[in-house]
């Protein structure tokens, strides 16, 4: 196994976390809303959409990000790849 | 805990077990020559010499996968709808993997008809609508749960079948996957993994001693597909979807890149991501058009052997499950 080959496990580490931090955020914001409280129905409704998208959101960016490292970092390892064929 | 781990059932599963290698082991051995006989062969592509590889060696692992199930719920008819409902999954699914071969389904159509592995699952009385989260714990999804599960067993189904590319990996890394399931499952108390996932564990083993490098015998469509939607469906019975989720992450990292990439078109018909150097390693294509796959990916940097990049990629499971297993302790 080569340095090249630890951002394999770098990638699959930012996949979990992915999972994680968003699956805890729905915890934090939605969680508490669906289980209702002194709001009235349609306002923690509109709040929970809110919430979701919000947890949604951060996840999909960090998903993006995750993919767009996925890409620069096999675009890189193939340009040093190419290198060492013309040394 | 259901009472399921006795010393009498214990002897009973290793005795299962033992009996169901040692079986498969025989009837793949046979299976190889008939099989060359009748032209029932694929080339294996990552070899320089292009062997010839007797093919559809997965109807051999469905049998075994559904004998080991029938033998195990009348061994213990009190538990018999656990195993028959994953019985009821493989039968489809090894039905769609075998039209599959015979007459190659579309990219687009293959998805959509692997949502009827779901059907045995959605009528089953063992599955329960309710998902356990890291940090939430239980949640009822009695609407979104029954809806989204041929969507599951579809991508899960589909994840094996588009990894099952190099010798041994597809068994190999199912096999890694099993054990990571069956030990959460032990951990927190859900016995009843052990009935659904002994049958698919050792037939897998047996598997595994001829597809590995040099393969024998290819598995095709009908072994990934069948054992994908059976480790899916073993996750949704045991109640260990999000424990599978972390556990298939480099299966379901592959599947993303390679839709992401070229959509949904048919593997065959996707330019190739890898070709082999004049010493036989398997390097990655630099052309703009194909797809970013797991293997594309780990030789991105320089050519390696297919062994070497079996055992990278098994390695990543390794990680994946260990996360998995780290999981559990969040929920």
């Amino acid at each position: 196994m080569e340095k090249y080959h630890a951002g394999l496990f770098i990638l699959v580490i930012f996949v979990w976390t992915s999972l994680i931090i968003g699956i805890y955020m729905i915890n934090m914001f939605v969680v508490p809303i669906g289980r209702g409280g002194d709001k009235d129905y349609v306002s923690a409704l509109m709040f929970g959409f809110l919430k979701v998208s919000l947890s949604i959101g951060v996840v999909g960016i960090w998903l993006l990000a995750w993919y767009k490292m996925t890409r620069k970092y096999f675009e890189h390892g193939l340009k040093r790849n190419r290198g060492n064929e013309k040394d | 805990m259901s009472g399921l781990i006795t010393p009498r059932n214990i002897i009973l599963l290793t005795l299962v077990g033992s009996f169901l290698f040692i079986l498969s082991d025989l009837t793949i051995k046979k299976y190889i020559p008939v099989a060359l006989k009748r032209n029932i062969v694929g080339v294996d592509v990552h070899k320089l010499s292009k062997p010839v590889v007797a093919e559809m060696g997965g109807l051999v692992l469905i049998a075994f996968y559904l004998a080991g199930l029938i033998i195990v719920s009348l061994l213990l008819p009190g538990k018999s709808i656990y195993p028959l409902t994953l019985a009821g999954v493989i039968i489809i699914s090894g039905l769609i993997g075998l039209i599959d071969d015979l007459t190659k389904l579309g990219g687009k159509e293959k998805p959509l008809i692997l949502m009827l592995c779901s059907i045995p699952l959605i009528f089953s009385p063992v599955l329960i609508p309710r998902v356990r989260f890291p940090f939430i714990g239980w949640t009822r999804l009695f609407y979104v749960y029954p809806l989204s599960l041929p969507v599951i067993i579809s991508v899960g189904a589909n994840s094996v079948n588009m990894l099952d590319v190099l010798n041994g990996l597809m068994p190999s890394s199912t096999l890694i996957v099993l054990f990571t399931l069956t030990f959460s499952g032990l951990l927190i108390g859900r016995e009843e993994v052990l009935l659904l996932t002994v049958p698919l564990i050792f037939p897998l083993f047996a598997y595994y001693k001829y597809n590995k490098f040099p393969a024998r015998v290819f598995g095709g469509d009908t072994g990934s597909l069948s054992t994908g939607a059976a480790l899916t469906a073993v996750a949704m019975i045991t109640k260990l979807e999000f424990e599978w989720v972390v556990a298939t992450i480099p299966f379901m990292m592959n599947g993303f890149y390679i839709i992401s990439s070229v959509g949904f078109k048919e593997r065959r018909k996707i330019e190739r991501p890898t070709f082999l150097t004049d010493d036989g390693k398997i390097a990655a294509s630099d052309k703009e058009k194909t797809p970013i796959t797991l293997v594309r990916l780990v030789v991105g940097r320089k050519p390696l052997p297919e062994v070497e990049v079996v055992k990278l990629i098994n390695c990543l499971v390794i990680f994946s499950s260990i996360l998995s297993v780290l999981t559990v302790a969040f929920t």
